[in-house]
């Protein structure tokens, strides 16, 4: 099989994997997501998630979202999407799910700089609750039908550079702004038989959309050929939910803590990499501006990671990945402290490369974890797949 | 061959995206919504939700209703004729000339009538008193008008009005009287009309034209189908051919007595001619809720429509006077809001604001009923709520209570008032409140 066939039969492998190993009708990602403002999205691609990794002080030049000195060394234009399907397995047995495109980034170098813009996600709203109840009105009970649904997320696009300022150490740099909306909304049904044959749904809803301005600032050093260090801290300012489309509702205004987080690889042996990473918030200021202050604090992620590169299929590189990875998450539930722990797994296809250089490659991660918190447990299988494709 | 590589990479990624489609996961724990919305319910009293009560009466005629009715103190009080009109008789007959070898026939116009009988068809289902029940049918001696005419009024137009000379449409000429059984596989009887009477009744000027049918018997209330004129005619041309014609009845009506008893401030709904009740509604923009409906502490509670998950007005209903006009199967009722509340008599009404007619048992409307009755009414109440965004018509306040179709049938529906106590009308609004839906 040539390069080039098998450059062109990559994509469709890649639809014919992604659909045939998930669910057609991908569902919500957790009913954590009611907690606070959501359930985090971190916006790491593949390689990361297969690795265990904070997204961070991986061996390489890469387009990661949260690393903006990983960038400084990329030659080419390069334009890098990640798509994530998933399913939660609940503990009443009902499957959920999502699937959506966490990263979507452009880069274009000139004059030795990298400039890039990218879209990531940053918390997830999508749940909803469906209960069936009887009210008591005037003493008579009567059946309702309650549905409490929230849908949408918040993102961010964002504006970076990178430059390597010499052959050890990168810097990157990102502003940016919040984006994406929120809905929430109300609808309960009485039923006609206890109450009257006109009866009409009671429905409310709630639209907000998201603001706020973001910067991050990242250094990558390789102190030897061997080990590479990373650091990154993203600032963010208040992120401001105002109401729009006609609804009444109040507008919100929440901190978001300064997210830290530093990694990095040290190559143990020829083509074998560990990699590691750790990440750290507080969003204790978040807390106080949250109704009923549900947030842990500190919220941690740290995690660990093997890469085998000398994997090879018909002479094309097939790095193999093996991570595991603990993640706080930062709202309460039920007023108990959440925690991911994951383990995880993945390879990496380079389809074109020239001089070394991969033009077109393949990155897929699988994440299979756990969470709790109150009375919901989920487990979850997450597939992560990374596409990045370079050239002039 | 980069940018073909580059395509496919894009259309694979566009294809996943196009493929999947996101289902919310989903808990029945209610304890995870975060708001707690109430429903509670608030009843009206009609001076909270209403100006006033207005009942009107004259809509539409006992002559569109299907049949007709004879009655003879029918529950103690109800009396019934019916009138019946025929129509034009045949212009001409085909008769075969005298001494003609042929079968061909020729028109004569100029037949003369010799003899008729007048057939009168019963609804065998809809029959009430002892048989066997004597009927008289008498030609009708004063000019009437089918769609105006009652007990007293032979013609009521504008403009015209002229009582009989006897009330119940007398007097009339004795045509006979003839004697049914009440069973049902006989569902007629005849009266027997002279060649003179039908050939007046051939002259469709005169505006006297028609026959009285009236029962005898006290207690009988029968109603009649259809009422036919059969008559035979001698040929001019042909003097030894008699042909028999038969017309069906091109008018006919039902006169009653007595007339509905003025109502004190309740519903009269129904009846031929029919009766309406319009309640011109003037709601409140909050009420004061107590412990019941708002918790431990009073509180406003303010109609907004999208709070409204359901109202209905509330009636009793009333014994039906006289007791012959009572309903005697199910009415339906619908209400209708009326178009030009400034012109209420005269404005045509609007579309009904219930899903169908509210069907009430004749039963309720007897002695002793006094029974709660509920007219869903959620919509229209959502509108009244509603503020009137620019361009769009205002929804009019007043709403009419009317049956189904007019007439519905003779008999009318009757419900207790404001000011009736216990019985008093009251408006029934459950609304769902909250909060608002607030972040987290």
């Amino acid at each position: 099989m040539s390069g080039v066939r098998f450059a062109v039969l990559a994509p469709l492998a890649v639809a014919f994997f992604a659909l045939v190993g998930h669910p057609r009708a991908m569902e919500g990602q957790s009913l954590l997501a009611g907690a606070g403002l959501g359930v985090p999205a971190e916006p790491l691609e593949a390689r990361s998630r297969a690795m265990g990794g904070a997204g961070i002080g991986l061996s390489g030049w890469h387009l990661l979202a949260a690393d903006p000195a990983a960038a400084a060394g990329l030659a080419l234009p390069s334009v890098t999407a990640t798509y994530q399907p998933a399913r939660v397995t609940l503990s009443d047995g009902r499957s959920a799910g999502y699937a959506r495109f966490p990263v979507l980034a452009a880069l274009h170098p000139y004059g030795g700089n990298a400039f890039w813009v990218q879209f990531s996600s940053f918390l997830d709203q999508e749940w909803e609750v469906r209960s069936s109840r009887i009210l008591i009105v005037s003493g008579v009970g009567v059946r309702a039908n309650d549905l409490y649904r929230s849908i949408g997320g918040i993102g961010q696009v964002r504006l970076g550079w990178a430059r390597q300022l010499s052959e050890s150490l990168a810097v990157g740099l990102s502003v940016g702004s919040y984006v994406g909306t929120m809905e929430r909304s109300f609808i309960r049904v009485v039923e006609p038989a206890d109450l009257g044959s006109d009866v009409e749904p009671f429905v409310i809803t709630g639209r907000w959309r998201a603001s706020g301005k973001t910067a991050g600032l990242g250094i990558a050093w390789d102190p030897n050929p061997l080990v590479r260090i990373a650091g990154a801290a993203s600032w963010s300012g208040d992120l401001v939910l105002t109401p729009f489309a006609g609804t009444i509702q109040e507008k919100g205004t929440y901190a978001i803590p300064i997210d830290l987080r530093a990694g990095g690889t040290v190559t143990l042996a020829e083509g074998l990499g560990l990699a590691v990473g750790v990440s750290y918030a507080d969003w204790s200021e978040t807390g106080r501006d949250l109704l009923d202050e549900s947030t842990r604090g500190a919220a941690w992620s740290y995690g660990a990671g093997l890469e085998w590169s000398r994997v090879t299929i018909r002479g094309r590189a097939v790095p193999v990945r093996v991570g595991a990875r603990r993640v706080d998450l930062p709202f309460l539930f039920a007023g108990e402290p959440v925690s991911e722990q994951i383990v995880s797994g993945g390879i990496g296809i380079h389809f074109l490369e020239r001089e070394g250089v991969p033009l077109a490659r393949l990155e897929i991660g699988i994440e299979n974890g756990s969470r709790k918190g109150g009375a919901i447990a989920e487990d979850f299988l997450r597939t992560t797949i990374s596409i990045r494709v370079s050239g002039n | 061959m980069t940018k073909r590589v580059l395509g496919l990479w894009v259309l694979s990624v566009l294809f996943l995206a196009g493929s999947c489609t996101d289902i919310t996961p989903t808990s029945d724990d209610a304890g995870l919504i975060p708001i707690d919305p109430r429903t509670i319910e608030i009843r009206l009293p009609f001076h909270a939700f209403a100006d006033s009560l207005q009942l009107l009466e004259g809509y539409s005629s006992p002559a569109l209703l299907p049949g007709a009715l004879v009655a003879r103190k029918w529950r103690g009080d109800l009396d019934a004729n019916t009138l019946v009109r025929f129509g034009h008789p045949n212009d001409r007959i085909f008769v075969i000339p005298p001494g003609s070898t042929t079968q061909v026939t020729v028109a004569d116009a100029a037949y003369r009538p010799i003899r008729g009988r007048v057939i009168v068809f019963f609804d065998s289902i809809e029959v009430s008193g002892t048989p066997t029940f004597e009927f008289k049918a008498g030609a009708v001696q004063t000019p009437w008008h089918v769609r105006s005419t009652s007990w007293d009024s032979a013609i009521d137009t504008l403009g015209n009005q002229s009582p009989w000379p006897e009330p119940g449409a007398g007097p009339v000429t004795p045509l006979g009287v003839a004697r049914w059984d009440g069973l049902a596989e006989s569902d007629s009887i005849f009266f027997p009309v002279d060649s003179l009477t039908i050939s007046r009744w051939f002259d469709q000027t005169r505006p006297e034209n028609g026959v009285r049918i009236s029962v005898t018997q006290d207690g009988a209330r029968v109603r009649i189908r259809e009422a036919a004129l059969v008559y035979s005619v001698r040929s001019s041309i042909n003097p030894d051919t008699v042909v028999e014609i038969s017309a069906l009845s091109r008018e006919m009506t039902e006169i009653y007595s007595p007339r509905a008893v003025p109502l004190d401030g309740g519903f009269r709904i129904g009846g031929a001619p029919a009766h309406r009740a319009v309640i011109h509604f003037r709601l409140p923009e909050s009420v004061e809720g107590d412990a019941s409906v708002c918790g431990s502490v009073p509180c406003t509670v303010e109609f907004r429509p999208d709070r409204v998950v359901y109202a209905g007005l509330l009636l009793y209903t009333q014994r039906s006077a006289p007791l012959g006009l009572q309903p005697l199967d199910t009415i339906g009722i619908d209400m209708r809001p009326v178009l030009s509340p400034d012109r209420v008599r005269r404005s045509p009404l609007g579309r009904t604001v219930q899903d169908r007619p509210t069907f009430i048992d004749p039963d309720l409307f007897g002695d002793g009923s006094d029974t709660l009755v509920e007219f869903p009414m959620t919509r229209y109440v959502r509108d009244l709520m509603r503020e009137i965004a620019p361009g769009d018509d205002p929804v009019s306040p007043a709403l009419a209570l009317v049956t189904g179709f007019e007439p519905w049938f003779l008999e009318r529906a009757t419900f207790w008032g404001p000011g009736s106590g216990k019985y008093e009308p009251v408006l029934r609004i459950v609304l769902t409140i909250t909060d608002g839906l607030a972040l987290p």
